[in-house]
């Protein structure tokens, strides 16, 4: 099976663009995947410390693509999971360092030995995103049900479209359903009617996804957390099966059928 | 715009919560980042719309709206353009010139009370002394008149219309 690069991204910072890539990366190689993750993050790498890989760092992708190293020697073995791989972000340099082209070529390097590749967006609409969005064979738009984020979601979802990207996939991400139920936060169908895209995940807020940043142990590995319920969905349903969504209650107490599910 | 956008969208009022009052304030600001317009362009592209319509007919400019919105991720741009035909022989200008239309259009000879309803024969409209309508037998003070052949007349002297008590 040909290799899928997928490319997270949201616009907005801080909506759960790295907790999502190391999850989703987790949780795919957990049923057996090839994965490699990428952190596109040049200036800012994350991906190492929310994976717990943060000590063993000795290349990193800049240092592929300017030649120092083979891209091997930059691929960094997860501790629990043998076919996973981690290719972190330089932290002293910045976006210019990479071009889309370099990007593209990493990941045509990796894809024979792979079956998902997952590249962890910086925010933003420039250089960043730009690098992280080339080789995307899908791409996946993680937003917050708030008015700043959705509305970054929608511009990206515009850019995505008016550059002639693969159509993008919505992770609300930090749903609280207690505040869906009673009003006063958007809605999954809220923000779907809005950005009128394919939702493949819903992610509610969860404290498990502290602690684990906390100890560098991503939350899809813990059983009691319902977010690392929801990661694992999403592996699931990238894997092309059916799940359904978790009951997210919509304002007035009862649940009302998504109308945009991950329709495969 | 305000007036057409809240008739689409509906108006918030003290109790919205704030999950709604989110989603109109994004469906707001969403029509903006989309279009890609300045306002200054959207303004001559309404106002050539206008030229173009008065054209063929008289605009009511005064009750002119317009209001933006959003269909799946293409925007939708909703007009209301009240007028009337050119040329008309009503004075006032209601809104879409239909009831007029449906007036003029309506010719049946009709029975008229020859009194108002105060009793008192009065000069009411034409239409009482018009040749075309018959001279009707003085009806019952319940009863109620029915159309008038004139169409000026029953907008411009409701009094005398259809009030029958």
């Amino acid at each position: 099976m040909a290799a899928t690069v997928i490319t997270i991204t949201s616009g907005k910072g801080g909506v759960g663009k790295t907790t999502t890539t190391a999850n989703v990366g987790v949780a795919l190689a957990r049923i057996g995947k090839r994965v490699v993750v990428i952190d596109a993050d040049i200036g800012l790498r994350n991906l190492d410390v929310v994976m717990g890989l943060e000590n063993r760092i000795v290349y990193d992708l800049v240092d592929v693509i300017e030649g120092r190293c083979k891209l091997r020697q930059a691929m960094i073995k997860h501790k629990q999971f043998p076919n996973l791989f981690l290719i972190p972000a330089a932290q002293t340099r910045d976006k210019n360092a990479v071009s889309p082209e370099d990007m593209v070529r990493v990941c045509n390097e990796l894809r024979p030995n792979s079956d998902y590749i997952i590249i962890d967006s910086p925010a933003g609409i420039e250089r960043g995103y730009r690098n992280a969005v080339a080789p995307a064979n899908e791409i996946l738009i993680v937003t917050n049900p708030e008015v700043s984020a959705v509305r970054d979601a929608d511009r990206i979802i515009g850019l995505l479209e008016a550059e002639g990207k693969p159509a993008g996939r919505l992770i609300i991400n930090r749903i609280r359903s207690d505040m869906v139920r009673k009003g006063e936060m958007l809605s999954p169908t809220d923000i779907t009617d809005i950005l009128a895209i394919k939702i493949i995940g819903i992610v509610p807020e969860d404290q498990y996804v502290v602690t684990a940043s906390n100890s560098g142990i991503p939350v899809t590995l813990n059983e009691n957390s319902r977010a690392g319920v929801a990661f694992r969905n999403i592996a699931r349903r990238l894997n092309g099966e059916d799940v359904p969504f978790m009951n997210i209650d919509e304002p007035g107490g009862f649940f009302r059928r998504l109308s945009r599910l991950f329709g495969g | 715009m305000a007036r057409l956008f809240e008739r689409l969208f509906g108006r918030s009022n003290p109790e919205t919560k704030s999950g709604k009052l989110a989603k109109d304030r994004l469906q707001m600001v969403l029509v903006q980042d989309r279009i890609d317009m300045s306002s200054d362009k959207m303004k001559m592209m309404q106002e050539e719309i206008i030229e173009v319509m008065s054209k063929y007919v008289t605009v009511d400019m005064d009750n002119v709206d317009f209001a933006l919105r959003n269909r799946e991720r293409d925007g939708l741009f909703v007009a209301e353009i009240p007028f009337h035909p050119p040329a008309d022989e009503t004075k006032d200008s209601d809104n879409t010139g239909v009831t007029n239309e449906n007036e003029s259009a309506v010719k049946i000879s009709v029975e008229e009370p020859q009194t108002d309803t105060e009793g008192t024969p009065q000069p009411t409209s034409d239409s009482d002394t018009d040749s075309k309508a018959p001279q009707a037998e003085p009806r019952a003070k319940n009863d109620q008149p029915t159309i008038e052949t004139e169409p000026d007349t029953s907008t411009e002297e409701p009094s005398d219309a259809d009030d029958d008590d």
